[in-house]
């Protein structure tokens, strides 16, 4: 059940498209003709590399999209790139604040910024060279999640939005996720399970991508793969992301966010979860075993204040939400339904479909 | 609809909150959508209240179109006047901002509940043994359905010796019955009268003598020939079998409908939302001058039998209390069909209850009667001795809290009774529910144990939010196997950083009062109780 009285935000008319995809940059160019069709309006759609790039706004809000083909997509100097490993497929996305025709995809204004070499911040999803089964969500107020079956029954993800579900803020908030890092987002050859790769995604913004163990000083760190861009009283630097290491390699922009659901069970207990309103303790109580069923829980975020070092609430993702369904009398795929709305449910979140 | 007021004492408590319950319907769920900033406050049912939407539209900056979905037009109301309908009342008065034509408030009303049974009970002072853990008022308050502690009294003996009911309201008492215990009730009078109090003296209703029948366990019901209406009855004891000990295990004032007068106790009906529902809680107030503490039981119940003592009922759950004081009592009452809320302060801390049912997260037909339980003082099912201090409203251990802070302790093996926020399953069994264990909550819990969220998971560095509001997190109970219940029904979660007791947060057109967990005042000891 979603927590309908506290929860929620006006839906207008909501858009829904689901199709196959041959490959990331088809993908992207599908996504581009239904944007358009949503409202958004095309600033560059064109090949990069050998992938495409794709340049939108609506209102204020810029999204930078590039498909990567058999590519890195991240460069963070002329030698080396963010996303690890030699080059792959997949999307990676990042809002911004306006779009510049001269410079590249990922050097758009606006942009998170990493801390120490002012590099963007992005995320992604992680791709098969063949694509796969998309499903495109807009609730109408322009919040877009996309979610791709990128092998059978294994989902990831996507999405952004002009504004969180409403905590008080002072400013409307953009925010965007994805299933994986920008680190994550082109790899191919990884040496474990990685959710969003060969494991479903965890949901969007819950601290889902745990870095690898042979990699920098720990194996509990967790990469940015989604952040909200608040006010600049609050940070001057507006961009804050989910990563729980205060260094640049892991999408740190000077600034720690947190989400009330941390699901990976290697860095449970990493992200600060008993300081704000989580999840941590009823990870494996989501579903409902009296009856089908399961709850649709919102995916708060918070950011950390200056000086006092305590968590503000920024809102949660107005139209994705933490569900168990799936695997608990429920598909990936079906539509679950709840005070006259639409979800569809794949695993561990669902998606607000509309009525 | 809520009432904001102070009882003269923890009696005249339960007398008020008997009448806001019954006296009027409820009107809950104010919302509003408009220009003018003024308010809509005094806010409730009337007298013949349904379960219906009301729409109040304004057609002009002083007078609203006032339009229920059952009972139609009843308008209009004008600004700055109170508006009384036996199906709703309100006040609407001017702000800054005048109304424009078309703001609107919207108000739901359900019937008001309904009284089974009421009485206040009995103080009860004997010529002897007013303390300890066998004192007089043991005899009257049901204390002896729980532990055999009755009263008793040794030698040297003072005869005649009285045993004095005061009763809070005036009874009309027509039998009255005494109970022996198993092994002491050779020590049971032998020879009394049974009297009233006219104003002037003592007058006689019934005469005992030479009584030597008593049996063990037994109940011996004595009738009253011409039953008057008073305020004070006493067994006046005349002759005692043996001059080393006087023991009576209970004794029950009874009126013409059966139901102990001396035993406070309430049953309410609440009608639910939807007008049609048969959600049954109750409380019991008990005292003990000598330990100083003046409580209430609280219980919920499946059904209502009227022949059935209130322990007896169907379903009967309670052993959980709320611990007041015989001084004056500033209180909120909050109340609509499905639930009531029970604020009261005793000194600079807050006691609450929660009656009636959650918002649950199941289909009726799948959770029928999801019926919740809070209070603020639980022993688990072995209580402590009555004059025992732990009953008191100074109580500071984990015993005593908020039903949204429940602690069981380390309560083991672990009931229901040990925590302060329970609620019923759907096979009728009951469930208690934790936020702390011993008021930490890094211990993962155990997959049996009923968890509230989201006090359970911890929000010591919870901040308010960016523009300096206060947001409210839904008070989830979540059991253990694992289903989750719902959400408590106008209480929330926010946190404690920057307020204070009785701050209001106010979202929409409703004010949320911030109160602690009893006098605690960590960043994660309050929630927010909706004054709807």
């Amino acid at each position: 059940m979603i927590f309908s009285r506290w929860h929620w935000t006006k839906i207008m008319a909501a858009a829904y498209q689901t199709g196959s995809s041959s490959s990331p940059t088809n993908l992207l160019q599908t996504l581009v003709t239904w944007l358009g069709v949503q409202g958004w309006t095309l600033d560059l759609s064109g090949a990069d590399g050998t992938g495409w790039r794709a340049h939108l706004h609506k209102g204020g809000v810029y999204v930078n999209l590039r498909a990567a083909m058999n590519e890195n997509i991240w460069p963070r100097d002329a030698t080396y790139y963010h996303d690890y490993g030699a080059g792959g497929y997949g999307i990676g996305v990042y809002l911004g604040t306006g779009y510049t025709g001269g410079l590249d995809w990922h050097e758009q204004p606006g942009a998170p910024i990493r801390i120490d070499d002012s590099t963007t911040i992005g995320g992604g999803m992680n791709l098969p060279a063949s694509g796969g089964d998309y499903h495109l969500f807009d609730d109408g107020n322009d919040n877009i999640t996309v979610v791709v079956e990128r092998s059978p029954g294994i989902f990831c993800h996507m999405g952004w939005g002009p504004a969180m579900g409403a905590a008080g803020q002072p400013e409307d908030f953009w925010y965007f996720f994805a299933s994986s890092s920008q680190y994550m987002n082109t790899v191919i050859s990884y040496p474990a399970d990685r959710y969003g790769l060969n494991l479903s995604a965890l949901p969007p913004a819950s601290h889902g991508d745990k870095d690898y163990g042979s990699y920098g000083t720990g194996s509990q760190y967790v990469h940015t793969n989604g952040m909200v861009r608040v006010d600049t009283a609050t940070f001057s630097g507006r961009w804050v992301g989910n990563g729980n290491y205060a260094n640049k390699g892991y999408g740190y922009s000077g600034r720690f966010m947190r989400c009330s659901l941390n699901l990976h069970p290697n860095t449970q207990g990493t992200c600060d979860e008993d300081q704000f309103p989580g999840y941590q303790y009823i990870l494996d109580r989501n579903h409902q075993t009296a009856f089908a069923g399961a709850l649709l829980l919102p995916l708060h975020c918070y950011v950390k204040t200056d000086p006092d070092a305590r968590w503000a609430p920024i809102g949660y993702l107005p139209t994705v939400f933490w569900c168990e369904a799936v695997g608990h009398g429920y598909s990936a795929n079906e539509v679950y339904q709840v005070g006259g709305q639409d979800y569809m449910l794949f695993p561990h979140f669902a998606v607000l479909k509309g009525a | 609809m809520f009432e904001v007021g102070t009882a003269t004492d923890y009696t005249d408590l339960l007398d008020r909150l008997d009448t806001f319950l019954t006296a009027k319907g409820s009107a809950f769920g104010l919302g509003y959508v408009g220009t003018g900033n003024g308010t809509f406050t005094d806010y409730s049912g009337g007298a013949s209240s349904v379960a219906e939407t009301f729409t109040i539209t304004a057609t002009s900056p002083t007078s609203f179109d006032v339009i229920g979905s059952i009972s139609g037009s009843i308008g209009p109301a004008t600004v700055g006047t109170p508006f009384a309908h036996a199906k709703i009342e309100f006040l609407i008065s001017a702000g800054g901002t005048p109304f424009v034509a078309g703001d609107e408030f919207i108000l739901s009303t359900a019937p008001k509940w309904i009284s089974r049974r009421k009485t206040l009970g009995a103080r009860v002072l004997a010529t002897q043994g007013n303390s300890g853990s066998t004192a007089a008022q043991n005899l009257v308050d049901g204390k002896t359905a729980l532990s055999a502690q009755g009263w008793q009294i040794a030698s040297p003996i003072t005869i005649p010796q009285d045993v004095e009911f005061e009763f809070f309201e005036a009874e009309t008492i027509t039998s009255y019955q005494m109970a022996a215990f198993s092994s002491s009730y050779s020590y049971m009078p032998k020879s009394w009268t049974f009297q009233y109090w006219d104003g002037d003296s003592w007058e006689t209703l019934d005469t005992v003598t030479d009584y030597l029948l008593w049996t063990p366990s037994g109940v011996v019901t004595f009738a009253i020939g011409s039953p008057v209406s008073a305020t004070k009855y006493r067994l006046h004891i005349t002759a005692i079998p043996s001059t080393s000990t006087l023991i009576i295990g209970a004794v029950r004032l009874l009126r013409s409908d059966g139901i102990d007068a001396a035993f406070s106790q309430t049953i309410w009906q609440a009608p639910g939302n939807d007008g049609d529902s048969e959600i049954l809680c109750g409380t019991h107030a008990f005292e003990r001058q000598d330990a100083d503490y003046f409580n209430w039981e609280v219980a919920a119940f499946d059904g209502y039998d009227a022949g059935a003592s209130w322990r007896a009922q169907a379903g009967f759950h309670g052993l959980l209390y709320l611990p007041l004081w015989d001084d004056s009592i500033p209180y909120w009452f909050i109340v609509n069909g499905r639930r009531a809320i029970v604020i009261a302060k005793i000194d600079i801390q807050y006691e609450v209850i929660y009656l009636g049912l959650l918002d649950p997260y199941y289909s009726p037909d799948q959770y029928p009667y999801p019926i919740a339980l809070g209070g603020t003082l639980a022993f688990g099912l072995t209580i402590p001795n009555w004059d025992s201090t732990s009953w008191r409203w100074n109580n500071a251990t984990v015993q005593h809290r908020a039903f949204t802070h429940a602690d069981p302790g380390g309560a083991s093996p672990l009931y229901p009774q040990h925590l302060q926020m329970r609620a019923r399953l759907w096979d009728g069994s009951w469930l208690g529910f934790e936020a702390t264990v011993n008021d930490i909550i890094t211990a993962t819990p155990a997959a049996t144990r009923g968890l509230i969220w989201p006090y359970r998971c911890g929000l010591s560095l919870l901040d308010p939010n960016l523009d300096d509001g206060y947001s409210l997190w839904p008070i989830m109970l979540n059991a253990g196997t694992p289903n989750t219940l719902g959400q408590l029904c106008g209480v929330a979660c926010t946190s404690g950083q920057g307020v204070t007791a009785e701050t209001l947060i106010t979202i929409d057109a409703i004010d949320w009062l911030v109160l602690p967990n009893i006098n605690r005042t960590d960043r994660d000891d309050f929630f927010a109780v909706a004054l709807d």
